[in-house]
């Protein structure tokens, strides 16, 4: 039995650490194309100090299992996840965001949901995990649909960049339907 | 043109009453029917005192009111928009009806 609970094939799961990683996070946020794929606000700009503060703050929140994500060929910080459970129904939310470009495209992505997916179902015995991904954001889905999550919905129209208008899709993988996979 | 934006055929849009508002919605908070039915939280009555905190806790950005009827000025239940996603133009909407005689009946 694989008790290497936070190793995947190509990543590993790691705490996040404000000292070492602020500097990564604040290069990422300079990446608009990285940021409007990653969440809806208006693209910001961090600096590491911001990013640091922002880093500790998170790490106070408890209920939060908040991860950075590092390359197990040499040791790169190149992304974040996590998930955020409703206990008393057993989902949880995910996300996840590789913000170093050069691993983009290549199975770093999903090879940390499948990590994130392990957690979720053989430690925190969740029921489900649920997500959601804007539609035009073609390297996420199929990431998550090679891991297991099937489209549930989606909000119409719900987001404008660059004056389209597009959906937000909800993705989902219930307890059996990852099971099954393993 | 009809200019009376808070006002509607069988109800209309307050601000909330301190003094008078966080009694009803405490009691509302009794009635695990209801509760169930608005929050996927666990059940869990409010108190009185909690209530009213929660009242004073609102903020400025966030569109809230009290539904009144118009017969009888009786305070039923509570609505609101949360614009957080101002940029994309979309907002939530949140309502409840908590008192239970007005269920069903198009208020």
């Amino acid at each position: 039995m694989n008790t290497q609970l936070f190793r995947g094939e190509r990543v590993r799961l790691v705490a996040p650490n404000p000292e070492s990683d602020a500097e990564s996070v604040a290069h990422w946020s300079r990446d608009s194309e990285f940021t409007r794929l990653f969440g809806s606000g208006p693209a910001r700009l961090w600096t590491a100090k911001r990013a640091k503060e922002e880093m500790e703050k998170d790490l106070e929140k408890g209920d939060v299992f908040i991860f950075h994500i590092r390359t197990l060929a040499d040791d790169r910080v190149i992304g974040i996840a996590d998930l955020d459970p409703v206990w008393s129904h057993g989902d949880a939310w995910l996300g996840i965001g590789i913000g170093e470009r050069d691993y983009w495209g290549k199975g770093y992505g999903t090879d940390a949901v499948r990590v994130l997916l392990r957690y979720a179902f053989a430690e925190l015995n969740l029921f489900r995990v649920t997500l959601n991904v804007f539609e035009h954001n073609r390297r996420a889905l199929r990431s998550y649909e090679k891991a297991g999550f099937v489209v549930e919905g989606r909000v119409r129209e719900v987001m404008r960049r660059d004056g389209r208008r597009s959906d937000v899709v909800y993705m989902g993988i219930l307890r059996e339907e990852w099971r099954g996979r393993q | 043109m009809d200019t009376q934006l808070f006002l509607g055929e069988q109800v209309r849009l307050a601000a909330y009453n301190l003094e008078t508002d966080a009694e009803a919605i405490a009691r509302w908070s009794r009635d695990s029917e209801y509760w169930r039915l608005v929050s996927p939280r666990p059940f869990q009555p409010s108190s009185v005192k909690q209530a009213r905190q929660r009242l004073e806790d609102i903020q400025p950005d966030e569109h809230v009111f009290a539904i009144r009827t118009r017969a009888g000025d009786r305070f039923i239940g509570g609505i609101g928009l949360w614009a957080n996603q101002w940029t994309h133009g979309d907002a939530w909407v949140g309502i409840h009806i908590g008192e239970r005689e007005y269920w069903g009946k198009g208020l």
